[in-house]
């Protein structure tokens, strides 16, 4: 299954990690939904405080329900809403059509079996029929952990293991087990730090894409260029043997666009490296300005040819080898146009700087900055 | 797609002069291709400057009749819009009766007691043969052979000799009584330095046998004295039997083939079609044996691909006659070209036609060329290997110096191969360079390397400069496929390779520029992979600098 979600606005915070917190809380939701499971916790009671999961029927009994008629309209026979819910809580959806599932904000309370949520984040494809949805109603809001409290996940197939953790210092740590337990994972201390957002955001909209092993965590900045990346996965095009190509990465700020950090254990089994996705150099101005140079590109005006849209290829930096593709990522030029579709299909959308992230499909609405 | 490969020719060229040994390479080019079914459609020998074709109007364009005077008293002489094969006229003669027609002026800088060979384009519809007549300069007149009444443009080919003294012309004439019309679009003449000088012979009863042995049942009697000389051998049952192989041995009419490889073996076929040449330098175009170096000799040929793509190759000489270089042009289909110069006309897409300046050709300023850069005082050897698709849509070459500072020549023309996103003639690279004062063609980035002066083809038809997208540039610690100590996949053993890409620059009526991977065997690897090398169980190559070919299997010796 692939899923998308967009432009979650987790509430305003004002303590110095509780943006921290709540955005744990809202990966380890997003990695539910997206078919992933959660092997375990550190125990921590706000993991599943009702304060935090303020309805759960993942039986389900009777289950969500939508229909195609009805967008943005969501139901459930138990009367679980309220009217505090709306443009403040979470509803997440672990339906079996794609369409269904993701995760949403509450806009609009109609009556206490019925809501709708977001437009922004809806399916532009619309509901697809279905009941008997397994669901969660979250208030991040209330969302707050002890420091060092982190949720591990397995990916839905292979040995990836995702491990989020909440840090004093307003990140979210995020690491990756390529291997699951029984190998070493990427996460000795200081050395694999995946930092998602800063202290200035203290409302961050997030948005997501898993697709099976892939789970891509982002926020859309257009202005102050804090655009932070985690993403996980296995990379693809690996050779045959090369078994544990899971990895989590990091896109930082407003780095370049190529430059992500890749974590993952290398050939040697034990050891964990720091990669780097380098960069093709596609210049059409002189060799030296790399991805730099000016395209004059705008998208999508009708004449032939196509963009620069490259794959993010991974060399083991300690090892000296070319290891595999970065799924669910992209970069290109940067003077092509901000928050724009990069094809036709909507497949791809340009982000800022050169950055790529997946698009769900044409009519995908603009994604929403955090507004700072 | 199967593959044709030119495998590790050596030469060491005789003198000094940095032509490495560039016009031998050229000579192998073009009989290969030949051989492989390339239609010839231009050469010139470069003696008469500006005019290499000797014939005053050879290109028909001359508005008039004035550089044709009758021959009796045809019925009609004059310049016509239609039927013409190319360019915007042809010279129509009708004539009355046997042995009227036209005869050129006299033939300008023609050498004498000199093989010459005339080329003449003619539509005769007319049922009977024309005529081709040939005045050596002393006399007496005589015919050089026949114009069939075919009933389209074809070409047909004369060879004729000039005396000792005087001055040589043409004539074409009616071969039959009553009124018969002619249509005439091209005549070129030249003293051949590539179809006739260098062939030694030619055949298509080539026949192979497992392991490396080649004879000629019928067209042509192998001895001992072929020893050095090359075979060109083009088989599209096997392609790995196509080649250019040195004659090794010979024993009753077969000869031994040097393959250049401890493991390779050709496979035994039949009726190939084949041609034995001389690459030596006293055979060859070298600079010391030719008139005329600067604006010299140059062939050109049209692929049998379905476009129908055409490349020239003109050896020249920069001003103050240092660096040599073989200049380049080519189209992506089957564009007109003027028979004098052989360079495209504006009536289709070149690599002649952009957006701004003129092409010029003869070596100073906007032009693309193999180029040499080579040693002054050293003949270094050097190794030649080419590669070419099966349905010839492109060829490349590698010409790989020993030099220990290397001028290694890097070539492509052709179609890199399907993309939905640039599709058509947009597929048509060439990559050489554009200047010929500097060495070292074989750089990814570096100006005035094949990587840095592509010529692309634009949405609109319009040739426009691109360059070949890079790894590992552009961000100093990203430098991956240079950095040291890099190595193979240690999962696999096996090479990452990235097929090459081409940037086509934003220009013109496209100002938006876009990008074009290529998907018929050209890859960069890491650089630091031995140099001549093959590697993943010999199904690549590797040159040097991290270029690598798809490859066929075999070792290299």
């Amino acid at each position: 299954m692939a899923i998308h979600i967009r432009n979650c606005r987790l509430p305003v915070q004002t303590l110095t990690n509780i943006g921290s917190a709540e955005l744990a809380f809202f990966m380890r939701e997003a990695f539910l939904v997206g078919g992933w499971s959660e092997n375990s916790n550190d125990g921590d009671p706000d993991w599943s405080a009702a304060a935090n999961i303020v309805f759960s029927d993942l039986t389900p009994s009777p289950g969500f329900s939508v229909l195609a008629a009805n967008p943005r309209q969501v139901t459930h026979a138990s009367a679980p809403f309220t009217s505090a819910m709306a443009g403040r809580m979470m509803l997440a959806l672990r339906a079996t059509n794609d369409q269904n599932a993701s995760m949403w904000r509450i806009t609009e309370f109609i009556n206490t079996s019925t809501v709708k949520v977001d437009p922004i984040g809806f399916d532009p494809n619309g509901w697809v029929d279905e009941s008997a949805i397994p669901g969660r109603i979250l208030d991040y809001g209330s969302a707050v952990h002890t420091t060092g409290a982190w949720t591990l996940l397995d990916a839905p197939t292979g040995n990836l293991q995702a491990r989020v953790e909440i840090n004093i210092s307003n990140y979210v740590e995020c690491y990756a087990r390529p291997a699951g337990q029984a190998a070493d994972p990427t996460e000795t201390p200081g050395s694999a730090l995946v930092q998602l957002f800063d202290d200035d955001d203290l409302s961050i909209v997030m948005n997501a894409y898993i697709d099976g092993t892939t789970a891509l965590f982002y926020k859309y900045a257009d202005n102050d260029g804090l655009e932070y990346m985690a993403l996980w996965g296995e990379l693809e095009n690996v050779v045959t043997g090369d078994t544990n190509p899971g990895f989590v990465a990091q896109l930082h700020g407003g780095g370049d666009p190529y430059d992500w950090t890749v974590y993952m254990v290398g050939f040697g089994g034990t050891a964990q490296l720091g990669n780097v996705a380098m960069p093709r150099r596609y210049d059409t101005d002189s060799p030296q300005n790399g991805i730099f140079a000016k395209t004059n590109g705008k998208l999508l005006n009708g004449r032939p040819g196509r963009a620069v849209l490259v794959k993010p290829l991974v060399y083991m930096t300690s090892e000296f080898f070319l290891r595999g593709n970065l799924p669910g990522a992209r970069y290109c030029n940067i003077h092509f146009e901000s928050n724009r579709p990069m094809d036709a299909l909507g497949a791809w959308r340009h982000t800022r700087n050169g950055r790529v992230v997946p698009m769900n499909g044409p009519l995908d609405p603009p994604l929403f900055t955090t507004g700072v | 797609m199967a593959k044709h490969y030119v495998r590790d020719v050596r030469i060491t060229p005789t003198g000094f002069s940095q032509e490495g040994a560039m016009p031998n390479y050229s000579v192998l080019i073009y009989h290969f291709l030949r051989t492989c079914g390339f239609e010839w459609i231009w050469e010139c020998d470069g003696n008469a400057g500006d005019n290499p074709t000797h014939i005053d109007d050879g290109n028909m364009e001359t508005v008039g009749v004035g550089d044709w005077a009758d021959v009796g008293t045809p019925t009609t002489k004059q310049k016509v819009t239609t039927p013409i094969r190319q360019g915007t006229q042809a010279l129509e003669i009708v004539s009355s009766d046997t042995g009227e027609g036209v005869q050129s002026n006299g033939l300008v800088s023609t050498r004498a007691n000199t093989d010459y060979h005339i080329a003449v384009w003619a539509n005769n519809n007319s049922g009977a043969n024309w005529e081709v007549w040939w005045y050596d300069g002393a006399g007496p007149l005589v015919k050089a052979g026949d114009i069939s009444s075919d009933g389209a443009y074809q070409a047909y080919h004369f060879d004729v000799t000039t005396a000792g003294s005087g001055t040589p012309y043409i004539q074409i004439i009616s071969g039959f009584s009553g009124s018969q019309t002619i249509h005439i679009d091209g005549i070129i003449i030249f003293e051949s330095y590539f179809e006739y000088a260098g062939l030694h012979d030619e055949g298509t009863d080539g026949s192979i046998t497992n392991p490396d042995q080649f004879t000629s049942p019928s067209d042509y009697t192998f001895s001992s004295s072929d020893i050095g000389r090359y075979v060109c051998v083009y088989d599209s049952t096997n392609p790995t039997n196509s080649g250019c192989y040195e004659i090794t041995g010979e024993s009753a009419g077969t000869v031994t083939l040097d393959l250049k490889s401890t493991t390779g073996t050709l496979t035994t076929q039949a009726s190939l079609a084949f041609r034995v040449i001389d690459l030596d330098s006293a055979s060859v175009p070298v600079s010391t044996n030719m008139e005329n170096w600067i604006r010299s000799v140059g062939w050109g040929l049209e692929s049998p691909h379905a476009s129908g793509w055409r490349v020239f190759f003109r050896h020249s000489l920069e001003n103050g006659q240092t660096n040599k270089a073989i200049i380049v042009w080519a189209a992506p289909e089957d564009t007109e070209y003027d028979y004098e110069t052989g360079t495209f006309l504006d009536s289709g897409p070149s690599t002649q036609r952009g957006y701004d300046d003129p092409y010029d050709f003869d070596g100073t300023g906007n032009l693309h060329c193999w180029a040499g850069g080579y040693d002054a005082t050293v003949a270094y050897g050097q190794r030649f290997f080419l590669m070419m698709e099966d349905d010839f849509s492109f060829f490349t070459f590698v010409q790989y110096s020993s030099d220990p500072s290397p001028s290694h020549g890097v070539f492509f023309v052709g179609y890199t191969g399907a993309d939905p996103y640039n599709t058509g003639i947009m597929e048509f690279d060439l990559c050489c360079r554009s200047d010929f004062s500097t060495a070292n063609m074989l750089s990814w980035a570096n100006t005035n390397a094949w990587g840095r002066d592509i010529v692309t083809f634009a949405p609109d038809g319009h040739a426009a400069p691109g360059l070949l997208a890079q790894l590992g540039y552009g961000v100093s610690s990203s430098g991956i496929f240079n950095q040291a100590g890099n190595i193979a996949n240690p999962f696999s053993s096996e090479e990452w390779l990235v097929p090459i890409h081409t940037t086509r620059y934003g220009e013109g009526e496209s100002p938006e520029g876009s990008f074009k991977p290529w998907s018929i065997g050209m890859y960069q690897s890491r650089s630091n992979i031995t140099d001549m090398t093959t590697f993943d169980s010999e199904q690549y190559m590797h040159f040097d600098l991290g270029l690598v070919w798809a490859w066929n299997g075999y070792d290299l010796t």
